[in-house]
């Protein structure tokens, strides 16, 4: 019992400034010793084989280090934070409506990835097209609906989301706090433009939309399909083949639409300007690109390899859908201004 | 065993007051400050003004006072619980200012008690002796020693919300007592009891006491406490020491009228020196009549009225009033107009029957001939009646109230004290014989025992 | 007389032998930190710039976030008085069986993290929820509590009921019953009796809980954000926008300050109250009396008391574990629970034994470090005097208004360099923990301190003891009780940290909230976030019960 420990208060403070001593010095001392160490900070959705990381940590002796740092719009924040004095030597999770304000900030060094003309245009151009940043993978917000609510004919097009007909069918997250829901956002934005998207949304506000704060309290609570009264929701193109993944189902029970042009969401990794080990940083972005790594991404993060042709798993072909690309190019003070726009529409 | 001297201790209010410094400073009131002030004669806002007192080895002494004269701060100071403005607390001659309050020797029983509610009766007791780091065998003996002595045995294992006042008291003066401290020190040690639990502790006390011989400092507003409990007293107003001495000189003879007020002394005549019916000088004072004083009086009241006289012209001597005072004790009311008494009357305001005889409330003063009622309308405060109580043994037949009745008084048992309240030294003197003008009787002037009117000159 | 409350114990001595070690350590662990971040606001380019106040204080938009959230406040506040004042009696007043477990259980809710509170509120009123059920059944339709108000303020109340039981029923429980005893025998009835006796001299103990909650709510992060929705913002979510999404810092530094002076204000408000409510009364043996000596009446109105309060804070509680056990309809199983151990092969794997090792070891050390700040910081406020106690008591407390994004973001970006970089090290960790706990244990410890006879460690004084072994024989074991009452919140409050520990995380060093916020962001994780939350309520649940059953050597009861 810590009440043990008041012996008298001198002892007391004597204590308490060793301990704090002791953090700091621990502390300091952590960086120092055995093998290097590679620090990743990466939004919260990174996942990887530990396998296949420890064998990068075989070949380079060094150990790896993930911070969790929110979604992509929060690491970048982070990184902002400490730009020039990174806490990690790499960020990965910058995507294409978070990747601006990291580039004006000067918070990455460039580097060419061994595999970088093996990428896509289209994914480079997602995140500026610069040296700074290299694509990783990218997937798709779109509107998923629950199969068995039976509903009749899914939507046609983003406006029929707003008739009488889906009223208070629909779950969107906040843009402000999510991921997903700025997507959809940005999307509403590429596809209806400027004074369009806030009449759709003023539209769908007046059709009872519901607004969750994250993507796990729209899909997992609202959604009919996990027990919820709602049978749309904004979720990823990706997420009907993960539902078959789970449950280890033979036909996904949810759909994506795609009946729209999507955005592409880019996921890229950038060396952090600065960094303690910037060869392990760089060694890393091209482990990323290896095909074992670009292979298992389907599974571990639900999401589209970067690298064309990569070979992926059976259930995966519930993820493959007819995608046009919508394109957009927004600066970040533009997605400042929709936020807050929106927010202002869908405020009571 | 030891002497405690405390030299011209000198203390500020502790809370805020017009010397306020103490009440923003970090810790006790800076020295520098507030010494100065309290050398200038500290005015207002001062719990303590240059008190000096000792407490010879052995004795008991008793503190006196009213409620907020600075008793609890003084015995607070000598303890060490605070810090005096100026001044020197002295054990056998050695300051114990440098020392804190656990190195300087001192028991001090609270007058809450503050036992410690968390450990029971036996670890109360044994707690000094544990922070003396006395062996664990000599702890147990002491502890079941002192637990005999103040008949405890077998409370040992109880908790403190579990005994009666008085075991409370007892332990708390076992545990003061158990480190065998110097002084002890007892803050209103039955203040907080009954009255007949009180009558029944105090000779206790003074027993345990006397038995363990330490030098004691007890502390009461209670006059009472007093007289059963010390052989030395001292008695304290307004942060002053007024007189301090042994139980029967001070009780004896008060140095001033306030001394005389606090130890029970009643007022008899208040005013001028006048020539009484018998041409003798005579303290007079209306709605009370004139007193004569007796030869030994009359000289030093003669003196010190002219003397007041030459320092301040007429208007001085005119209002250089003498008073007059007697222990109540020493009265006896007498019927009035037969020349029975010395010279004061006044007139029934209660009769309390005490057995076949009764205690009578006389109203003295102006007031008292117009009745309660017409004094309080005339406004002035002067006029108010002073209430005396006195025996009445004349006869089984209490007087009803209204009845005006004298006062009779032994010469010797009366007290005179100058305009400004000084003792007059000729009353000392006369006092001063007391004890063995008790036998001297017949050197009275007319003494007949049966001629009543003989004890008033 | 007056004097004789001075002394030794004397307001003034000795406040800053004990308060300097306290802000020598708060001040790189709290001042720098936070004075680092406002300043980058104020300050964006190393000069005061009035353009983000202009900014501010023009835009309609942080004037309403300031009105919803001062709003919302008072609301959660005067709510949680009112279904907390009952509660509170029947703790004091009513001895029944179980009674210490039954208090324990009662601060559950206010430990569990914000996360596991909302996902237990979704599980309970959210529109597949028992409750909807239950309307559903009787033709009304379902709950929708996203984004609405209500669920915002039922979580609030459900959160902060604990601390109007615990704060006032420990006063009530004290109180001397003879007043209430003159007043019915005066000819005051038993409402008269509450409304002119019993409520006055709790007054100062309500005013100080309701100051307590309306901080806490006032600052409410978790639950608003994630039952929250559009207009539904606290400044603290706003702040948290600004700063994390928005990356404008000048913006949330100018709210942080705004959110800083209102809870300053209330912290102040309730430093004072505490204050006047401390005025000395004798530790009193429990009032309570047990169930068979009231009337049938009086035992009816205990009973449907503490069923309410039982259903109140035991549903949502229950609806997490249920949700836990049960797969589907064919009843409750473990499948949750044994996927929490299935190696995934994947380094998102946090083993859930890991996740709470680490969550005890943070505990356990931020709880030892809370109790040397938070006892010594309690000793400081007690001896210190007037205005001055009541600034350090409000400055002291100031770790529960920094919003915790604004701290996070300042551990970031000031122990960023050399010897002191402790970005990513589980010490940075523990300090923000300790940072957040040790204001309880003040709180619990300076309520006994002021209550403590002043003269008992004097006479100890003069029985030989120096000052050190007063303290450590007399007043520490006459405080034990609210240390260790302290302990619990701080351990418990630990166990359950979210928000700082959120922006520290690291993966290696996972505690158990962090590893819930995990599961709930993957998909097919929500089995897990459930079996993990209802493991952190039971884990909360026997700490508070542990550490509040333990007895301090010398302490007994009195």
């Amino acid at each position: 019992m810590p009440v043990a420990m008041f012996g008298t208060w001198r002892r007391a403070a004597a204590a308490l400034a060793l301990l704090v001593g002791a953090l700091l010095l621990g502390g300091a001392a952590c960086g120092d010793d055995g093998p290097r160490e590679l620090t990743i900070l990466a939004h919260d959705s990174f996942d990887m084989d530990a396998e296949l990381l420890a064998r990068f940590e075989e070949e380079h002796d060094a150990t790896v280090t993930v911070l969790g740092g929110g979604d992509a719009i929060e690491v970048v924040s982070r990184a902002i934070l400490n730009a020039g004095n990174p806490e990690a030597d790499l960020l990965f999770g910058v995507d294409n409506l978070s990747y601006r304000r990291a580039l004006d900030a000067g918070v990455f060094e460039p580097y060419r990835a061994e595999r970088r003309d093996e990428l896509p245009a289209e994914l480079l151009d997602a995140v500026g097209g610069g040296l700074e940043l290299t694509p990783i993978d990218y997937g798709f917000v779109d509107v998923n609906v629950d199969l068995a609510a039976d509903v009749g004919a899914p939507p046609a097009s983003l406006q029929e989301l707003a008739e009488p007909r889906w009223r208070g069918a629909l779950v969107v997250q906040d843009p402000a706090t999510s991921s997903p829901g700025l997507q959809f956002l940005a999307l509403t934005v590429a596809l209806l433009g400027e004074g369009g998207w806030q009449e759709f949304w003023e539209a769908l506000r007046a059709n009872d939309v519901r607004v969750t704060g994250g993507w796990s309290a729209a899909y997992l609570t609202e959604f009919s399909h996990n027990g919820g009264q709602r049978p749309l929701v904004v979720s990823y193109t990706s997420s009907p083949a993960a539902e078959v993944f789970f449950a280890d189902l033979d036909a996904p029970p949810t759909a994506s639409l795609a009946a729209w042009p999507l955005l592409r969401q880019v996921e890229a990794a950038g060396v952090l300007a600065g960094a303690d080990e910037p060869e392990l940083a760089r060694a890393f972005i091209d482990f990323m690109l290896t095909d074992a790594f670009q292979a298992q991404i389907p599974r571990t993060m639900f999401v589209y390899p970067a690298i064309p042709g990569t070979p992926t798993p059976a259930w995966w072909r519930w993820a493959e859908v007819d995608v046009e690309p919508a394109r957009l190019d927004a600066s970040a003070e533009d997605i400042d201004r929709w936020v807050r726009e929106w927010t202002r529409i869908l405020r009571r | 065993m030891a002497t405690l001297t405390a030299r011209s201790l000198t203390r500020a209010y502790l809370d805020a007051g017009p010397s306020g410094g103490a009440s923003d400073a970090g810790g006790p009131a800076s020295d520098g400050a507030a010494s100065d002030a309290g050398g200038a004669d500290a005015g207002e806002g001062f719990a303590l003004r240059g008190v000096d007192l000792e407490v010879a080895d052995g004795r008991i002494a008793a503190l006196l006072g009213p409620s907020g004269c600075g008793k609890t701060t003084l015995l607070r100071l000598i303890a060490g619980l605070d810090r005096p403005d100026a001044g020197d607390v002295l054990l056998d001659g050695e300051s114990l200012l440098g020392r804190p309050p656990h190195r300087r020797g001192i028991g001090l029983v609270f007058q809450e008690l503050a036992l410690f509610p968390h450990l029971d009766v036996a670890r109360n007791v044994e707690f000094g002796l544990r922070m003396a780091r006395w062996p664990r065998a000599r702890r147990r003996e002491r502890v079941a020693e002192l637990l005999a002595l103040f008949e405890l045995d077998g409370l040992g294992a109880r908790r403190i919300h579990e005994l009666s006042g008085g075991e409370r008291q007892r332990v708390a003066l076992a545990r003061a007592v158990a480190p065998e401290p110097g002084v002890l020190l007892l803050d209103e040690p039955l203040g907080s009891l009954d009255e007949p639990l009180k009558a029944q502790l105090r000779p206790q006390l003074r027993a345990l006491l006397g038995r363990l011989g330490t030098t004691a400092l007890l502390v009461s507003h209670d006059l009472r406490d007093a007289v059963e409990v010390a052989d030395d007293l001292l008695v304290m107003a307004d942060g002053r020491l007024l007189q301090a001495g042994p139980l029967p000189e001070v009780f004896a003879a008060p140095a001033s009228l306030r001394v005389a007020e606090m130890l029970g002394y009643v007022t008899l005549a208040h005013g001028p020196l006048r020539p009484g019916p018998h041409g003798r000088p005579a303290v007079v004072e209306e709605g009370v009549g004139a007193l004569e004083l007796p030869p030994a009086l009359a000289e030093v009241a003669a003196a010190a009225s002219t003397s007041a006289a030459d320092a301040g012209g007429v208007a001085r001597a005119r209002a250089a009033a003498l008073s007059v005072l007697a222990h109540p004790a020493s009265l006896l009311c007498v019927p009035a107009g037969r020349g029975l008494g010395c010279g004061a009357e006044g007139r029934v305001r209660r009769v309390r029957p005490e057995g076949p005889l009764a205690r009578i409330e006389l109203a003295l003063g102006r007031g008292a001939e117009v009745g309660p009622a017409a004094g309080a309308a005339a406004g002035a405060r002067d006029a108010r009646p002073r209430g005396v109580e006195v025996r009445w043994e004349w006869d089984a037949q209490p007087p009803a109230p209204g009845t005006r009745l004298a006062i009779a008084a032994r010469p010797e048992t009366l007290r005179l004290f100058g305009p400004r309240g000084e003792a007059l030294p000729g009353a000392r003197n006369a006092q001063g014989v007391a004890p063995s003008g008790r036998e001297s009787d017949a050197s009275a002037p007319g003494a007949a025992p049966s001629a009543r009117r003989s004890l008033c000159p | 007389m007056s004097t004789a409350s001075a002394g030794l114990g004397r307001p003034g001595t000795g406040a800053w032998r004990w308060g300097l070690p306290v802000v020598l350590v708060l001040l790189p662990l709290l001042a720098w930190p936070l004075a680092a971040v406002l300043w980058r606001g104020v300050a964006p380019d190393g000069a005061l710039s009035a353009e983000a106040l202009r900014t501010v204080a023009s835009d309609r938009f942080y004037w309403e976030r300031l009105g919803f959230t001062m709003a919302q406040a008072l609301a959660s506040t005067a709510l949680a008085l009112a279904v907390g004042l009952p509660g509170a009696a029947l703790f004091a007043l009513v001895r029944f069986p179980g009674r210490g477990l039954a208090l324990a259980l009662v601060t559950v809710p206010f430990v569990l993290p914000t996360l596991v509170v909302a996902v237990a509120f979704l599980q309970l009123a959210g529109p597949d929820g028992w409750l909807s059920d239950g309307l559903a059944l009787v033709g009304l339709p379902r709950l929708e509590p996203q984004g609405a108000l209500w669920a915002i303020l039922a979580a609030h109340v459900f959160f902060n009921v604990a601390i109007v039981i615990r704060l006032v029923g420990g006063v009530w429980a004290n109180l001397d019953p003879r007043a209430e005893e003159a007043a019915r025998l005066l000819g005051a009835g038993p409402l008269a009796t509450l409304r002119l006796v019993t409520l006055p001299a709790l007054g100062p103990a309500i005013a100080a809980a309701g100051a307590l909650v309306f901080l806490f709510t006032f600052t409410s992060f978790g639950v608003v954000l994630v039952l929250g929705g559009p207009g539904l913002d606290t400044l603290e979510v706003t702040i948290f926008r600004l700063a994390v999404r928005l990356v404008q810092l000048p913006e949330a530094a100018i709210l942080s300050l705004v959110q800083l002076g209102a809870t300053l204000a209330a912290l102040s408000a309730y430093a004072w109250l505490q204050r006047r409510a401390a005025a000395r009364q004798p530790l009193r043996a429990d009032r309570a009396r047990p169930l068979s000596a009231l009337s049938w009446r009086a035992r009816a109105l205990a009973a449907a008391e503490g069923l309410a309060l039982a259903l109140f804070l035991g549903a949502p509680l229950a609806a997490l574990a249920w949700g836990a056990l049960s797969v589907d309809a064919d009843g409750p199983t473990l499948a949750h629970f044994r996927a929490l151990f299935e190696e995934t092969g994947r380094i998102s794997f946090i083993a859930p034994l890991d996740a709470l090792r680490w969550s005890l070891a943070y505990a356990a050390g931020a709880t030892a470090l809370a109790l040397l700040l938070g006892v010594a910081g309690a000793t400081a406020v007690a001896r210190a005097r007037g205005r001055l106690g009541t600034l350090l008591d409000a400055a002291l407390m100031l770790p529960l208004a920094v919003p915790a994004v604004v701290l996070g973001f300042g551990y970031l970006t000031t122990f960023d360099r050399g010897w002191y970089d402790l970005r990513g090290s589980p010490w940075l960790v523990l300090l923000a923990h300790t940072l957040v706990a040790y204001p309880f244990v003040l709180r619990a410890t300076l309520a006994v301190q002021r209550s403590l006879d002043p003269r008992l460690p004097e006479a100890a004084r003069l029985l030989g003891a120096g000052p050190a072994r007063a303290w450590r024989h007399v007043e520490l074991p006459l405080m034990a009780r609210g240390v260790l009452a302290g302990a619990v919140f701080a351990f418990a409050v630990s166990l359950g940290e979210f928000g700082a520990t959120s922006v520290l995380r690291r993966r290696e060093f996972a505690t158990l909230p962090i590893a819930i916020f995990d599961a709930l962001g993957r998909p097919g994780g929500l089995g897990r976030a459930l079996a993990l939350s209802t493991i952190l309520m039971l884990v909360t649940a026997a700490s508070v019960l542990v550490i509040s059953r333990a007895r301090y050597r010398e302490i007994g009861e009195f």
